[in-house]
């Protein structure tokens, strides 16, 4: 699925895709994405581990993140996310592609509003 | 309900990727034809993974429900055959995730007491498994080993390692439980659980082993006493 979405946007956008949270981390420290679209189920770092630590340090907590996972739990509210700075969360098991890319389209046009 | 639940995790992604590629592909734009080519295969790939699942799950659950125990075809199977056939099947799956199989079955063939089918899909187990965690550009070893009266498969890989917590509790509950991995919680364990009850209906055991770099997995399984000519 990652490949899919290397390809698909990166036609307009450089994307990093990793395979696991610790590579993530270690990536968003060296240099600060604009967008970050997560999954829950990673090894060694979850995605909710990964969630929490950016919301942890001033110049990462206002990166947008995406949750795109098949795992969303049903009893995330809003509020909770919002403050966690996802903007939008999608299941991958029922959202198209072309929702995907429209998600992460609006995503970085709110963060390139706010700058 | 523990099994559903991780079973229908599992099942989950291969189905979410065939859709998502198969919802691109229909935008012939997007993709140059080799490119085209290759996520038709990921397609293929994926559903057929799938249904494999699904018969593991299925044949796992008629164990447990003993359905199959009398039914089960055991007789003198050649393990080598198995483990080519199967490494040939999975090939495809590593060369899409640009990894390589290294298979090392040593020169003379091993006799196991078993159901060849069942066989195919724990062997397609420990694989796929190892595939599964392994990063782009590194191997997955196959061997065989014959100990005394069992004869081990072992599938090395150089994917995360498993913690000393999880190893723990994995040597405990194998088979017993579904067991998810803090390294490797991309996936649920589903498919190291169907291979233990496949391979605890034949006599035979899964096991975990430890190692300095990456995880292995191993399946003993009886040796057959019986004379071959193969």
């Amino acid at each position: 699925m990652g490949e899919l979405y290397a390809h698909l946007l990166g036609r307009e956008h450089t994307v990093v895709w990793l395979r696991d949270g610790y590579e993530a981390m270690e990536r968003i420290d060296a240099g600060r994405p604009d967008l970050i679209m997560l999954d829950i189920m990673l090894p060694w770092v979850s995605g909710a581990q990964l969630l929490h630590e950016l919301a942890t340090y001033r110049d990462t907590a206002t990166i947008p993140v995406i949750l795109f996972s098949a795992a969303i739990p049903d009893t995330l509210d809003e509020e909770t996310l919002r403050a966690y700075g996802v903007v939008a969360a999608l299941d991958k098991t029922i959202v198209k592609p072309s929702q995907v890319l429209q998600a992460v389209k609006g995503a970085l046009r709110s963060t390139h509003a706010e700058l | 309900m523990q099994s559903l639940a991780a079973a229908a995790h599992e099942l989950k992604t291969p189905l979410a990727i065939i859709a998502h590629l198969a919802s691109a592909l229909e935008d012939e734009s997007l993709f140059t034809p080799a490119a085209r080519r290759e996520n038709l295969q990921r397609i293929q790939l994926s559903a057929e993974r799938t249904m494999r699942m699904v018969q593991g799950l299925t044949t796992s659950y008629r164990l447990s429900e003993q359905q199959l125990t009398i039914a089960l075809n055991l007789q003198p199977i050649n393990i080598n055959q198995v483990c080519e056939e199967v490494a040939h099947e999975i090939l495809p799956f590593a060369r899409v995730h640009d990894q390589t199989l290294d298979v090392r079955l040593g020169r003379r063939s091993q006799l196991v007491v078993g159901d060849g089918e069942l066989l195919h899909n724990i062997i397609f187990n420990l694989l796929d498994n190892a595939l599964r965690h392994t990063p782009p550009q590194t191997t997955v070893q196959m061997q065989l080993r014959r100990r005394d009266e069992l004869v081990r498969v072992c599938v090395h890989d150089d994917g995360p390692g498993i913690q000393p917590s999880d190893m723990v509790k994995l040597q405990q509950r194998l088979g017993k439980q579904i067991q998810p991995m803090v390294t490797r919680s991309s996936g649920s364990g589903l498919g190291l659980y169907i291979a233990q009850q496949l391979a605890e209906a034949m006599g035979g055991r899964i096991g975990v082993g430890k190692s300095r770099r990456g995880a292995d997995f191993h399946v003993d399984l009886l040796h057959s006493r019986q004379l071959s000519f193969i």
